[in-house]
């Protein structure tokens, strides 16, 4: 009996590190956001992790329509990579008439910043990698 | 305008964009209602393909929330895909990773709409009167109009606007107030083809002979949008299928030496010749 016991402790033990490894990636990058966020003509982001997400959107009236289109900008962007025959997206920007969005994957993390038209997306894909 | 002309122009469009950009690996049209134009790189269209513009719709519906979309860049890690709107389509463009963007978004915004706007604006005249929009073709009956033109007017105004070609090629008459018409050229090939005869839709001689009170418009002139001219002698075309679709068939030794090709617009006009 104390011998299981001692075994499921070490089991615990190593999940416990792998996800404040995750959780410490998904800190680092919420701390990046909450400052992007703050820059002007940023509107907002959605943060989907594997079992969270973090969503800060200025017009909470819109975080349903944006994170439907989120979730489709990452969907067509990977079947169209697909037709290079490529698997990795470093990053997509998806620019509407009125708005754009950069999105990105960082490690298991998918971003979307979304922004007004005349902000600079490259600086703050840079601020992000 | 006739759905297969228009797809025809839209894809040499895409064939002479892959020409000047080198970067473009292949390039495909999604129209609104989800088909596919490809220009040379038959490869373009597959299952994959199907699948991509099918998720691709979808976003478009979404990105409704961000005012419709406009443009999409993706950097992969073996190449980008732009996609950019035009009108009531989307150009989709495969290309690799050190392809210059700006160079390609001068294309899709500017070269492009150019070329779709010149497609829909030659639809007009097909079939109608008026083949020139600028300026209206008879500002008198016909018939006063004609009597007005004597053989020293027509002299003068060979002197005032010569070209190298019609120097060299046999003295001709421009029939008085001659009607242009912008129609797409085709090729015309084969062992019994003459190469100093084209062949234009009958419906547009027939046009051109009342406008003109002669009985049959038996030569043309042609003109490239790069300034070449040509004379031909004319006939119907012979092939139902492209009957009354606004083409020009033109032999292929004479779109060679007009350095035209298949699908390209050509400004052409009945001339007589001089007995």
């Amino acid at each position: 009996m104390p011998k299981k016991r001692a075994l499921q402790l070490e089991v615990e033990d190593s999940v416990d590190v792998e996800a404040e490894i995750k959780e410490d990636i998904g800190a680092d990058l919420r701390a990046t956001l909450e400052n992007i966020n703050t820059k002007e003509g940023v509107i907002g982001y959605i943060l989907r992790g594997p079992t969270s997400a973090s969503v800060d959107i200025k017009d909470p009236s819109k975080i349903i329509d944006y994170a439907v289109l989120s979730a489709a900008s990452f969907e067509s962007s990977e079947s169209l990579s697909h037709l290079f025959g490529s698997s990795k997206i470093h990053s997509a920007v998806v620019e509407g008439k009125e708005a754009k969005i950069l999105c990105l994957t960082i490690g298991d993390h998918r971003l979307s910043v979304f922004m007004e038209k005349t902000v600079d997306h490259n600086s703050i894909y840079k601020k992000l990698t | 305008m006739n759905e297969e002309i228009y797809t025809i122009a839209l894809e040499n469009a895409l064939t002479e964009i892959q020409n000047v950009c080198e970067d473009i690996k292949w390039t495909f049209i999604l129209t609104k209602d989800g088909t596919i134009i490809s220009g040379n790189n038959d490869k373009a269209i597959g299952p994959e393909t199907t699948e991509a513009t099918s998720s691709f719709q979808s976003l478009t519906e979404k990105a409704e929330a961000v005012g419709g979309l406009d443009q999409l860049l993706i950097n992969g890690d073996k190449g980008k895909v732009h996609v950019s709107s035009i009108d009531d389509m989307y150009l989709v463009t495969g290309m690799s990773m050190k392809a210059d963007i700006a160079y390609m978004r001068s294309i899709t915004s500017v070269v492009f709409p150019t070329i779709k706007r010149v497609l829909e604006n030659i639809s007009a005249p097909i079939g109608k009167v008026g083949p020139t929009p600028l300026k209206p073709l008879f500002s008198k009956p016909l018939e006063e109009e004609v009597a007005e033109v004597d053989e020293e007017e027509l002299e003068d105004q060979e002197l005032d606007e010569p070209t190298e070609e019609i120097k060299k090629a046999k003295p001709v008459k421009p029939l008085p107030s001659a009607p242009s018409q912008q129609l797409i050229v085709d090729k015309l090939g084969g062992l019994l083809v003459r190469s100093d005869t084209v062949q234009v839709d009958s419906e547009v001689l027939k046009r051109w002979s009342a406008i003109l009170g002669i009985k049959k418009v038996s030569e043309v002139e042609i003109e490239t949008f790069g300034g070449k001219i040509a004379q031909c002698k004319v006939k119907i075309i012979n092939d139902r299928k492209l009957e009354g679709r606004g083409f020009i068939r033109i032999p292929d030794k004479t779109c060679q030496n007009l350095e035209i090709r298949r699908g390209e617009l050509v400004r052409v006009k009945p001339i007589e010749q001089e007995k």
